[in-house]
């Protein structure tokens, strides 16, 4: 094949440099597969946006929500609204963990609506009003202890052996606040392992499900979603405030009334969380 | 000087070859590829993507609908995965979720590795699973390869094997000779695989510092002197010494039968296909002692004649021979006069036997000289020519006869 072979000066030197033939071309074929991937950049799960008709140059509609459950619905509501589209270019809503919502938010008003407690956003910033008010109060509702096994007591004796679920979200009412402030009032102390903390309530109520945790806190609604055979209770509390949607000051103007009772409507999504609550949602507009 | 015989099938194992090692890099790279990628993608996805996906499921009570949201928007992410590199032959890549949360979404069908996350949640452990795909650019893939199989064919016949010291020393003097390289890499290739006696006769060759060195090679190459006899050899030797310059000639001697021809017309004999001329009278009574053998293959012995009396029939013989073919005047008429004698015999064999040995050596000349034995009936010593009748030939110009004309018989 060639003309002129080099000739090598020994058998070791020959030998290596048959090596290097065989070798190179894998090496080379090697360094060609490990080539990498370029840099992935995930997007925001805790988000949802859409567009609305309206153009781009007007402002989009901020949403601040706690979960993802009905959030998409009330956001494709509003994106479809023709009323919507004469002031907003699309919707944003995203949901985070209570603690999320900071005082710099609620004084930039960085959302145009977003739901909280009302004791917690009087917490951040007392003269709240001056930037948001309540466009609508969701119900209020009972909390319970709730068991597979036996009816609950709050008693050493009850208690001995047993592990209570609770949510590690320490600003939560339902699975935190409330139950842990009974315990006290009960004058029970839990050891380490009589606690566990999940990190959702989807997690909280498949471990009780399981029997990983004997005992949780939560509305009846709830407990009744999870299809057991049967469960007992015990009441923790009749009228726990649930929270709710505040609306910027300046969406809440009568010329505005449009568009807030737009948005109530749109809330009409959460509807099936709520119906089971007994109390309806009460709102501070007159809507048609 | 060409092997044309072996170059045809070399071009074939070396195609070969080269389709051999394209198809394995192909398949290799192929699979690495894959196995690197899922890897890559899968070291990068394992920091960020657990945690954002607990996150987006906060606060959240019932994870089915959810499930389907994340499944939807990390498809999304996932569409389209792009490798940084020119040199790599995947055009792109897609991963799709398999699994999660324990829901299954897809099969594996599509799939060519399948990259697992887990992570640890509320006392479990949660798992992803993506089934990666990639599409690939197969004129690139095929090219690469085969460029880089190529390459290392081209590699491997750069190199040639060290020379032995005696590879060394023939491709140097063929070169000095003015041979190009490639044809003295040609032809001192064989020279490892010589047999001995190759061996033997290629020092032979070097010995005698014969300017053309390429001639002796081709003759060897060609399978010269591959099971020649040690005789062959050291009439090789003898050729050398006397035809150094003429290569062939030498070959054709050592490479001669074991014959002795005789021709009378020049009073030369050819022993071992060299020619010598010798003296007439020696040369008379070898020619007479060949037809003697000739004509009785199986025995032809003639037993010296006694002192006493000569023999005065065999004289004939050579008188007539002497006649015909002009030898001395002298010689004939000490025969005519006192017949064929013992000692006249031991005389001209004696010479017979100084011209060869004086030439060719003892070595080389004894086999066409005479072997002796007694006669049983007579205890006188007999003598022939030691060479079978076969071996001998005579070369009469015009007639064919292989018997001893006589006048008298």
């Amino acid at each position: 094949m060639l003309s002129y072979r080099v000739v090598s000066a020994n058998r070791a030197v020959y030998l290596i440099c048959l090596g290097l033939a065989l070798s190179l071309p894998i090496a080379l074929s090697v360094w060609m597969a490990s080539r990498p991937l370029q840099a992935l950049s995930l997007s925001d799960y805790r988000s949802y946006q859409c567009s609305s008709q309206g153009a781009s140059t007007k402002p989009t509609f901020k949403i601040l929500t706690l979960f993802y459950n009905y959030a998409t619905d009330f956001a494709d509501y509003l994106c479809a609204s023709a009323l919507f589209a004469k002031s907003y270019s699309g919707v944003e809503i995203r949901w985070r963990p209570r603690a999320y919502l900071s005082p710099q938010h609620i004084l930039d008003e960085e959302f145009d609506i977003f739901w909280n407690r009302h004791h917690i956003v009087a917490g951040l910033v007392p003269e709240f009003s001056n930037y948001y008010r309540v466009l609508q109060q969701t119900p209020n509702y009972a909390l319970y202890w709730i068991s597979q096994d036996s009816t609950p007591q709050l008693s050493s004796n009850y208690l001995q052996g047993k592990v209570i679920g609770f949510s590690r979200d320490s600003q939560s009412q339902t699975h935190f606040l409330q139950p842990m402030a009974a315990l006290k009032q009960a004058g029970i102390n839990l050891n380490a392992d009589q606690k566990k903390f999940y990190t959702d309530p989807s997690a909280l109520y498949a471990a009780f499900k399981n029997r990983e945790v004997d005992m949780i806190s939560t509305a009846i609604s709830q407990a009744d979603n999870l299809n057991l055979s049967t469960y007992y209770t015990l009441l923790i509390n009749p009228e726990v405030p649930s929270g709710a949607w505040f609306i910027k000051n300046q969406l809440h103007h009568s010329h505005h009334r449009a568009l807030e009772c737009e948005i109530i409507r749109g809330l009409q999504v959460y509807a099936p969380l709520l119906a089971p609550l007994q109390q309806l949602s009460a709102q501070t507009v007159d809507c048609p | 000087m060409k092997s044309r015989g072996l170059s045809k099938p070399k071009w074939h194992i070396k195609l070969a070859v080269v389709a051999a090692a394209s198809v394995f890099l192909i398949a290799f790279n192929h699979w690495l590829s894959l196995n690197y990628l899922s890897r890559s993608l899968a070291q990068q996805l394992r920091e960020t993507l657990p945690n954002k996906i607990i996150e987006a499921g906060i606060n959240e009570s019932f994870h089915d609908s959810l499930n389907d949201y994340l499944v939807k928007r990390l498809n999304d992410d996932f569409a389209q995965l792009h490798v940084n590199s020119a040199f790599s032959a995947v055009q792109q890549c897609q991963a799709q979720v398999l699994r999660i949360h324990n829901k299954t979404y897809a099969d594996s069908a599509n799939t060519a590795r399948i990259i697992s996350l887990h992570w640890p949640i509320n006392d479990h452990i949660q798992e992803l699973k993506l089934g990666l795909a990639c599409q690939w650019q197969w004129p690139k893939l095929i090219a690469s390869q085969l460029f880089l199989s190529l390459l290392g064919l081209l590699m491997w016949t750069a190199v040639a094997p060290p020379l032995s010291p005696r590879r060394k020393q023939l491709f140097r003097a063929l070169t000095e000779q003015g041979v190009n390289r490639r044809q003295a890499e040609q032809l001192s290739s064989k020279a490892d695989d010589y047999s001995p006696r190759q061996e033997q006769a290629l020092t032979l060759f070097l010995r005698s510092n014969y300017p053309y060195p390429s001639h002796y090679l081709a003759h060897l190459n060609t399978g010269g002197f591959k099971h020649s006899s040690p005789s062959a050899l050291a009439w090789l030797e003898f050729a050398l010494r006397q035809r150094p310059k003429d290569i062939a000639d030498a070959i054709a001697i050592a490479e001669s039968p074991a014959e002795l021809s005789l021709c009378p017309a020049t009073s030369t004999v050819i022993v071992h296909g060299y020619a010598l001329k010798m003296s007439s009278t020696p040369f008379m009574y070898y020619l007479w002692y060949a037809y003697r053998r000739r004509q009785n293959p199986v025995d032809g012995w003639f037993t010296n004649p006694p002192s006493n009396r000569p023999d005065r029939r065999a004289d004939q013989e050579i008188i007539a021979l002497m006649q015909r073919y002009g030898g001395h005047a002298k010689a004939i008429k000490d025969l005519s006069e006192k017949g064929l004698r013992a000692k006249t015999l031991d005389q001209n064999r004696s010479k017979i036997k100084d011209e060869l040995c004086q030439l060719f050596g003892e070595e080389l000349a004894a086999p066409f000289l005479f072997e002796s034995a007694r006669d049983p009936q007579t205890a006188r010593s007999q003598y022939r020519l030691a060479l079978p009748a076969t071996a001998i030939s005579i070369h009469t110009p015009k007639s064919t006869s292989t018997r001893i004309a006589t006048p008298s018989n």
